[in-house]
């Protein structure tokens, strides 16, 4: 009996867990959140990204400092006089937040030019975890009234190192911890 | 609640919120998935279930208890001292 029992409350934990696990998959949905501009990024490693990169595949660009490769242009006639035009390529994080990895025109100005190319070096920290799931990186830009925003999911390679391991020990421990709240109180 | 609700909650807050970024550091959701806020919140719900349910351990009441060691309670003994 009691151990039909346990036999159950292992089949809920892992059944969460799976279940949990199950749901992941990210709904399809279109790479060009608002269209009106083409661009593509070229990594060292030969990966490009272009607007009509699906959002689900996930590429592996470098995990040391890099220079990308960048082409960008707004659907626009070229301008007569210098207007103002604003942008930022931001990481998606949890909770409707994000962390703007670069942003322009930097600094503040004006163009009269509807396009733009060159190279962007970044650096990755130390602390950021390799190999990892995918990161929804979007680049955004404003030019005229018309507003441009693409989004990208990529991934750093590499292994996740010890941060990975340390999340699995407390996932553990803490999970033995949910089994030990399931064990009966002594009366006496 | 026959298990240990306290332990659960603290538990299970602890065991979703480490859950959610091992899962994307082995690659399996991405940063942004929504799954990072709400797997602390599930391992509460989890842990108090897992307490009011309390599957693990032996069934013990001091009745039970008493009558399955043998012992005679003191009830028994002012009847045998009344014989």
């Amino acid at each position: 009996m009691f151990r039909r029992k346990r036999l159950a409350a292992f089949g809920v934990l892992g059944g969460t867990v799976t279940l949990m696990v199950a749901s992941l998959a990210a709904p399809a949905s279109a790479e060009v959140i608002q269209s009106g501009c083409s661009g593509s990024a070229t990594f060292s490693n030969g990966v490009t990204v272009t607007e009509s990169t699906p959002l689900s595949e996930v590429f592996e660009v470098p995990d040391k400092d890099d220079n990308v490769m960048y082409t960008g242009m707004i659907n626009l006639p070229p301008a007569d006089e210098p207007e103002p035009f604003s942008g930022d390529v931001s990481v998606r994080l949890p909770l409707g937040q994000s962390w703007v990895a670069a942003n322009w025109p930097v600094p503040p100005g004006e163009t009269e030019s509807v396009s733009d190319s060159g190279t962007y070096s970044y650096e990755v920290p130390g602390f950021v975890p390799r190999g990892t799931g995918g990161l929804e990186v979007t680049a955004f830009h404003q030019q005229r009234g018309v507003t441009c925003e693409v989004a990208v999911s990529l991934a750093l390679a590499g292994s996740p190192g010890p941060a990975a391991l340390v999340g699995t020990a407390g996932t553990i421990v803490f999970g033995l911890g949910v089994g030990a709240a399931g064990s009966r109180r002594r009366f006496t | 609640m026959k298990g240990r609700p306290i332990l659960g909650i603290i538990s299970g807050f602890m065991f979703g919120l480490f859950l959610g970024p091992t899962l994307f550091m082995w690659g399996v959701i991405p940063l942004h998935s929504e799954l990072m806020w709400i797997l602390p919140l599930l391992g509460i719900v989890l842990g108090l279930v897992m307490a009011w349910w309390a599957p693990f351990g032996r069934k013990t009441s001091t009745a039970s208890a008493e009558a399955m060691s043998g012992q005679s309670t003191p009830a028994d003994n002012d009847q045998a001292d009344n014989a």
